[in-house]
């Protein structure tokens, strides 16, 4: 059986931010220089009181606004790392608001920057073991409510959104070649640490990255998973299309860039004006490069993310016209 | 193979802070210059990870080495300089 992503859409929230704002807050940054290295010039804040699941219900009813047949979902990923609760599980809450079939599976996964490639390998896995036809993969995560607004790390890169994709059957082997993996060692250099955590430069309930330790695992696991899922594919550089990584940022995409001598048409970003979405960049970032005309129906891309974890997961993807 | 020595990385790291020659010292370290934040460091550490060939992702001492002194005390436990 093979399997497929059919349609993705996404949802920003109306509040965004520039580089105007954070010199409000912060009048001894020296903002040109933050932009010129993170690359991003604007992120996106959830509303007051807007959650996970108001931002992933509004991405996931486009979908249905667009014809997708509610009771043709058998199951709801819902990614994300900022739940409305620590419980009930928030794909409940989703599957209500969606108004999907009481027989839905509807389950969370606790993921970050990773999170899409492992939601895809278990629907693959789910359709093709033929438990489901058709499911519903939600990331969604308000990061910015947990970031200290003078956090120079944290701030000028990460984002709020929503991405909502349909996986189902196909006649294509539509997403393939998956290598996932875990170094839990690192846990402590992207957390929101709880009272009882000493770590460093870190205070409880914000979030707190230690870009070096983050970076440096990047620079070192990435490329291993690109050629990893190269060897599992068959496929070398020149077949692939376009390579769409987690937007973390400028330095970071331009690392692995160089690391893998890739050609630098071939490497998509739109961080630029979206920012670090977490879990929903590479959906954000898939979409976005079938509108700018960078992918066609057909095309071979190969998807990787990394964070928060750490964690990592990769995969070829080939799809219709996602614009 | 190019032999890489402690100057080279001197060298490299006045270039991504752009500091004039002599400025950097060996006790200089994160914070000490205005170039020299967290964004900074990032840079440094990917241009020293292009002067080792892609090397630096597997140094985990890198990962807290904040000033010249630990820098190059890294690499030189890795044998790369």
């Amino acid at each position: 059986m093979r399997v497929a992503i059919e349609k993705i859409e996404y949802y920003l929230p109306e509040n965004k931010e520039g580089g105007r704002e954070l010199l409000r807050d912060n009048p001894d940054w020296r903002i040109q220089d933050i932009e010129a290295k993170t690359g991003i010039t604007r992120r996106y804040k959830a509303g007051i009181g807007e959650s996970v699941v108001d931002m992933a219900e509004k991405s996931a009813n486009k979908l249905f606004d667009s014809g997708v047949k509610k009771t043709s979902i058998d199951f709801l990923i819902l990614v994300t790392q900022t739940s409305d609760y620590i419980l009930p599980t928030s794909a409940c809450i989703l599957q209500d608001r969606l108004g999907l079939e009481t027989s839905t599976m509807a389950f969370d996964v606790n993921l970050g920057c990773s999170g899409y490639v492992y939601a895809l390998s278990i629907a693959a896995g789910l359709i093709e073991s033929g438990q489901a036809d058709r499911g519903v993969i939600v990331c969604s995560d308000n990061y910015t409510t947990n970031i200290d607004p003078h956090d120079r790390t944290c701030r000028p890169i990460f984002s709020d959104a929503a991405a909502a994709t349909v996986v189902g059957r196909s006649n294509v082997d539509g997403i393939s070649a998956f290598d996932l993996g875990t170094n839990g060692s690192g846990y402590k250099n992207l957390i929101i640490p709880n009272e009882h955590d000493n770590i460093a430069g870190a205070k409880p309930g914000f979030l707190f990255m230690a870009g070096a330790a983050v970076f440096l695992f990047t620079m070192g696991m990435v490329p291993k998973c690109v050629n990893s899922v190269l060897t599992k594919s068959g496929k070398k550089i020149d077949d692939i299309d376009l390579f769409i990584f987690h937007q973390a940022s400028k330095i970071v995409i331009d690392k692995i860039t160089d690391n893998l001598s890739l050609p630098i048409e071939k490497v998509y970003t739109n961080y630029q004006q979206i920012g670090n979405t977490v879990s929903a960049s590479i959906p954000i970032a898939l979409k976005d490069a079938f509108k700018d005309g960078k992918l066609h129906a057909g095309d071979c891309s190969m998807l990787v993310g990394f964070g928060v974890g750490f964690s990592w997961g990769g995969c070829i993807v080939e799809t219709g016209d996602l614009s | 193979m190019k032999t890489i020595t402690e100057d080279s990385v001197l060298e490299t790291i006045t270039k991504v802070l752009k500091l004039k020659n002599g400025e950097l010292q060996k006790t200089s370290a994160l914070g000490d210059f205005e170039e020299w934040d967290s964004l900074g460091h990032l840079g440094i550490l990917a241009a020293l990870d292009q002067l080792f060939n892609g090397q630096l992702g597997s140094i985990n001492e890198m990962a807290t080495a904040n000033s010249v002194d630990k820098i190059i005390d890294a690499l030189r436990a890795n044998a790369l300089i």
